[in-house]
């Protein structure tokens, strides 16, 4: 069978049988949405993850006998993994724990008392980005508990523990969805070709009978399938770079944190629509069974 | 054109073909006439190279079929236009007739507007050219039958085999097909027809067609092949050469179509 005729049986196929291809172009567009989608958040999830993990530090408090508070900030910007050291005086202490209260609903009138010079002057040591934060604020803060100057230590290990909680749940449910879309996937195509097999079944036999090669056979099924295949994944993935912005946006807000999302790039784009036609072509042979006798 | 000598095929140990051997070569109509379980249908199967036979060898055009690789029957039976008796004509139920004969050009390579003439000549050859752009799942049975023959015939293919071609078809449409075989025998195709309908096998006798009989697998009527080959096909030892091309006129329409 030539290509002008496989064409033709193509399109036949497409008038016809739009139900196998519009199967398999269905699970190409759930491909093309998960697969950018996945493809976006790999390369984001990093930035996401640094933002996350910024402004993590340690309190150290600092006793009253403490007068020379330079040269403590420079001896603890010199401990390895710290990025930066800064000075909380009380008046500023105070206006956060006004502030925190305030946004828990807390009472005003509970904290007007407190005087300005009430609470301590602390140090705020904040840790470099990286894996493993909680040991290292950990270490910092078993480091910071034996200088001269420094009356008490807040680890913060519970505020790092809860941020290694969200990002393993951030993790696990990321995972969960890919999961669930490659499952979706799988399935939709398994339908796709069930469906194709049982429709071109008469057909194979037909073209065998009349002296067709099954690579013959299988062409018309294979172009379809690979165009059903670019189409559905054009869809996903246009659909991908509607919704991906759209959601990070809405996770920006949600975070409070600045990231940059950029988009798949037209080689990416090329790339998954190439892959897309090589996987539909492929999808288009397996639905094509070709008679024993052909 | 097509020479099976010495086929034998056996189910059970029960012979079905029995040292069967004829040859039909070009321009000629052989027509094998048998009753049920004589072995026709086997024997057409086997001359269209659809099925192998257990002993004996099947050449198509000097060429031996019978010890082929898979790989290289396609291409052989694509050369061999076979229509197996009805109730499978391998139609496409949901294409339509045209879609249908346009199908065989296909695999034999015709381009697409060469091939659309040819399938819409035949169809009018036929008469049923008002059915060209019908679903063969509403065509009737008859109407069926003669869209398999007009996709046999299509294109002129230079072997023909025929199983029981017009069993169900009336006197008109047997009328057209044996318009449309004498039309085939004289663009050069080797026809063979196997049939069991004695009125039809005397009809394509009288239009030219050397006829054989087929009995529990064996020819016992007609010539030997071996004696016909190579190059005197369709004379019986000791009989006049029959005149391979028809004693009657075909029908004006027939004529005017390839």
């Amino acid at each position: 069978m030539t290509g002008e005729w496989a064409l033709r049986r193509a399109r036949a196929e497409v008038r016809r049988r739009p139900g196998a291809l519009l199967a398999l172009a269905a699970a190409f567009a759930l491909i093309g949405l998960c697969g950018g989608a996945t493809r976006v958040a790999w390369r984001t999830s990093p930035a996401f993850e640094r933002m996350a993990e910024q402004d993590v530090h340690v309190i150290a408090y600092l006793g009253d006998e403490v007068e020379d508070v330079g040269r403590l900030t420079e001896a603890l910007r010199r401990l390895p993994g710290v990025e930066k050291v800064s000075l909380v005086d009380s008046n500023q202490a105070l206006q956060r724990l006004r502030s925190a209260a305030a946004a828990v609903g807390d009472a005003q009138g509970a904290l007007a008392a407190i005087e300005p010079g009430f609470l301590p002057r602390s140090l705020e040591v904040g840790l470099a980005p990286g894996a493993d934060l909680a040991r290292r604020a950990a270490e910092l803060g078993g480091k910071l508990k034996k200088l001269p100057g420094i009356s008490g230590v807040d680890g913060m290990a519970e505020g790092v523990e809860r941020l290694r909680t969200w990002m393993a749940i951030a993790r696990a449910v990321a995972w969960g969805a890919l999961g669930a879309g490659i499952a979706a996937m799988l399935a939709a195509l398994a339908m796709a070709v069930a469906r194709g097999r049982e429709r071109r079944r008469a057909v194979g036999e037909t073209l065998a009978f009349l002296g067709e090669t099954p690579a013959g056979i299988r062409l018309p099924a294979t172009i379809a399938s690979a165009i059903a295949a670019v189409a559905g994944a054009a869809v996903g993935l246009a659909l991908m770079l509607v919704l991906v912005p759209v959601i990070i946006g809405a996770l920006r807000t949600a975070l409070g944190v600045p990231v940059s999302v950029s988009g798949l790039g037209l080689v990416e784009l090329g790339a998954g629509l190439l892959a897309a036609a090589v996987l539909g072509a492929v999808v288009g042979q397996l639905s094509t069974p070709v008679p024993r006798h052909a | 054109m097509i020479r099976l000598d010495g086929i034998c095929c056996e189910r059970d140990g029960r012979p079905l073909l029995d040292e069967a051997t004829l040859a039909v070569n070009a321009a000629e109509l052989v027509v094998v006439a048998g009753g049920r379980g004589a072995g026709k249908s086997l024997l057409a199967a086997v001359a269209a190279a659809r099925r192998a036979p257990d002993r004996g060898r099947v050449l198509v055009a000097d060429r031996d079929v019978t010890g082929l690789q898979r790989s290289s029957l396609p291409f052989v039976r694509r050369n061999i236009a076979y229509l197996p008796a009805s109730p499978s004509p391998t139609l496409l139920d949901d294409e339509t007739a045209m879609e249908n004969i346009m199908l065989a050009l296909a695999v034999r390579g015709e381009r697409v507007a060469s091939a659309e003439a040819a399938a819409r000549r035949m169809l009018a050859l036929l008469s049923v050219d008002d059915r060209a752009e019908r679903i063969v799942a509403t065509l009737s049975a008859g109407e069926r039958q003669l869209v398999a023959i007009a996709r046999a015939l299509a294109g002129a293919p230079p072997v023909i085999v025929l199983d029981e071609p017009v069993a169900s078809l009336g006197r008109e449409d047997r009328a057209a097909v044996l318009g449309a075989l004498v039309a085939a025998r004289e663009t050069g195709a080797a026809i063979l027809c196997a049939t069991a309908d004695e009125s039809w096998a005397e009809t394509l006798t009288t239009h030219g067609a050397r006829r054989l009989k087929l009995d529990a697998g064996r020819i016992v009527g007609g010539a030997p092949a071996i004696a016909l080959v190579p190059r005197v096909i369709g004379v019986a030892p000791g009989r006049p050469t029959p005149d391979p091309r028809p004693k009657t006129p075909a029908p004006e329409r027939v004529r005017g179509g390839s």
